[in-house]
């Protein structure tokens, strides 16, 4: 009944389709992208900052490169960045917070005062120092971005593994001499994946968010073209002053149209794993 | 010779006593029920007994287990924390309060009772355990087959069932069952029971029985005793104890029980409410809602042997007859 009802989640709300059409989408042309893009995206041309037109659907840029092709190839940025940093935050995110539930004492005040540091530190800004330290490059960007986005995912599993670590069941296993891994592995990751699953769908909005972010403030990885970067690079040239509204627009869409995918699909889950959140329907 | 031995059992929190001085023995094949308000320390003595007291709990006084086909007596009270977990499920298992909390809900019930096998003995197949767990499960009268559920797809009874055979998964030969039928329905309440009582003769187990419900102690236990603010106030048979108590408080615990085809209406409930555990009030600890207080309840009782294999903390027993009760003799300051 369980199983059914995550399916029927998704296929029958508009939500649940439109994400999963969204995400579909995305991953293909990340994978694809290059094969499928009409023109070199970089390959410069005298037609500069020319509108529209079916030879470039969407127009070129400041350097006369095709926008729409741009477009295509700068998915893989924005999927890879906001998949691996999201995967980094949950690892890092879980491990923090099991430790510090389930070892209490002092691993826990140590843990959790570094997690609340993390909390209240402003994201963005701790996310510009950190990639201004180190070399601009796609490996830097998904570190930075998912070592600053774990402390939400840590707070959420410690709260559950402090209830876990009290139930009987575990209580049991300890009695008969199961060793600490063992619990852990057995019993306490288990029952919190749902949670670090949820969580990290919303990060992975997060994360795509902070990559388009940081390369619009010129911190992205210089050889790659991803949806940040042409930004950055349109507002360098003036384009928006110009008019130039196709080399903008889409860009914004394509990094807007992601993100609420992303997050749709994980209040979708949310609300999967806890009930409570179901809409009357 | 008995089966288990508990000596002046006392456990304290900070140095208050939440189990105080609690002594019985407990025979093989005999059943011990545990009765008592909330808080009177029946599942701290029972923790104690397997010396799975939650941290923060210090135990004290000697329990002695001597399972049959051991040659050496168990002194529990000795061991070290690694020494008790060959003891614990092996000797002395426990059947914890609440279903619900007491199974992982992600994992097959198989897997949870395979689980208690394998930390227990090592060397055991794949096979031996599959066989053993099917065995468990046809024992407490459910089908082998449910061992493939998730506990969210068994009812509560069937959930009980379960937990009794997390009990028996390694033999032992005393099972302490914690509130075993609460959150059940009556009928329900009554297989389950049945159950414990069909498995201690098939099994010749030994049961301790803890429950508020008098009802269900006396018809599943051999002996009873009552506690009252961590301290056994009465202990005796099942027979003896209801047809004759000799504390006041067991007296009015049973006064309570309503009686089919008895007077209609509510018998008066005992006035105040259980002390707090940890503070209990000086001398007998009930004296404060006792309708017999006198000076003399200020000062420890010591149990008296009321009769053959009957002890009560009383002052005054031997009770010949119990006094009409004045309500305005009640004195409700606890």
């Amino acid at each position: 009944m369980r199983e059914s009802g995550a399916l029927k989640l998704l296929t029958d709300t508009w939500r649940g389709r439109f994400g999963v059409a969204v995400i579909l989408v995305a991953v293909f042309v990340s994978i694809f992208g290059t094969l499928i893009a009409p023109y070199e995206p970089e390959a410069s041309s005298l037609d500069v900052l020319q509108p529209p037109s079916l030879d470039h659907w969407l127009g070129t840029t400041e350097s006369g490169a095709d926008v729409f092709s741009q477009l295509l190839v700068g998915t893989r940025v924005s999927v890879l960045v906001g998949f691996a940093a999201a995967i980094i935050s949950a690892v890092l995110g879980s491990m923090v917070g099991i430790a510090s539930g389930y070892f209490g004492g002092w691993t826990d005040r140590i843990l959790d005062a570094l997690e609340n540091w993390f909390l209240v530190i402003p994201t963005l800004p701790l996310m510009i120092v950190l990639a201004r330290l180190l070399d601009p490059s796609l490996i830097v960007l998904i570190a930075v971005i998912g070592f600053t986005s774990w402390a939400g995912t840590g707070r959420i599993v410690r709260a559950q593994v402090l209830t876990l670590r009290e139930r009987s069941f575990v209580e049991r296993a300890r009695a008969l001499g199961a060793g600490d891994g063992y619990i852990i592995r057995t019993h306490i990751l288990p029952n919190t994946l749902p949670l670090i699953f949820a969580s990290t769908v919303l990060i992975i909005a997060v994360a795509i968010l902070s990559e388009a972010a940081l390369a619009f403030l010129g911190l992205g990885d210089p050889t790659r073209i991803s949806w940040g970067t042409m930004l950055q690079n349109a507002f360098d040239s003036g384009a928006p002053s110009a008019g130039a509204w196709w080399y903008v627009i889409p860009p914004g869409l394509c990094i807007t149209l992601l993100v609420l995918a992303v997050s749709l699909l994980g209040f979708l889950y949310e609300e999967y794993i806890n009930p409570r959140l179901r809409r009357e329907s | 010779m008995s089966l288990l031995e508990v000596k002046d059992l006392t456990v304290t929190h900070r140095g208050k006593p939440i189990v105080d001085g609690v002594d019985f023995e407990l025979n093989r094949g005999e059943s011990l029920a545990l009765a008592g308000e909330s808080g009177c320390g029946k599942t701290t003595t029972a923790l104690a007994l397997m010396k799975m007291l939650p941290e923060g709990l210090k135990q004290k006084g000697g329990i002695v287990l001597r399972p049959p086909g051991v040659e050496d007596p168990i002194n529990v009270h000795r061991r070290t924390e690694t020494g008790m977990q060959v003891v614990r499920w092996r000797h002395i298992s426990l059947v914890f309060q609440g279903a619900m909390n007491a199974l992982d809900p992600v994992q097959h019930i198989d897997d949870q009772i395979g689980e208690v096998i394998r930390l227990h003995e090592r060397k055991v197949t794949g096979k031996q355990v599959k066989a053993r767990i099917d065995d468990l499960l046809v024992t407490v009268g459910l089908t082998a087959k449910l061992g493939k559920r998730y506990p969210h797809q068994l009812s509560g009874g069937q959930r009980q069932r379960v937990m009794i055979a997390l009990a028996l998964a390694c033999r032992p030969s005393l099972v302490i069952a914690d509130e075993p039928t609460t959150a059940l329905d009556v009928v329900m309440q009554a297989q389950v029971l049945q159950l414990l009582e069909s498995l201690r003769e098939e099994l010749d187990l030994s049961l301790i029985l803890i429950s508020h419900d008098l009802g269900v102690l006396a018809e599943t236990c051999d002996r009873i005793a009552v506690m009252y603010a961590g301290r056994i106030v009465e202990i005796g048979s099942v027979e003896t104890v209801f047809s004759n108590p000799q504390h006041p408080y067991t007296k009015r615990l049973l006064d309570s029980l309503p009686v089919i085809g008895g007077r209609r209406g509510l018998a008066p409930p005992i006035p105040g409410g259980p002390p707090d555990p940890g503070d209990p009030p000086g001398g007998c600890a009930f004296h404060p809602r006792c309708p017999y207080s006198t000076d003399r309840c200020l000062e420890d009782p010591p149990p008296v042997e009321v009769g053959p294999d009957h002890l009560a903390a009383c002052h005054f027993s031997p009770w010949s007859s119990w006094p009409e009760v004045e309500p305005q003799k009640v004195r409700v300051d606890a």
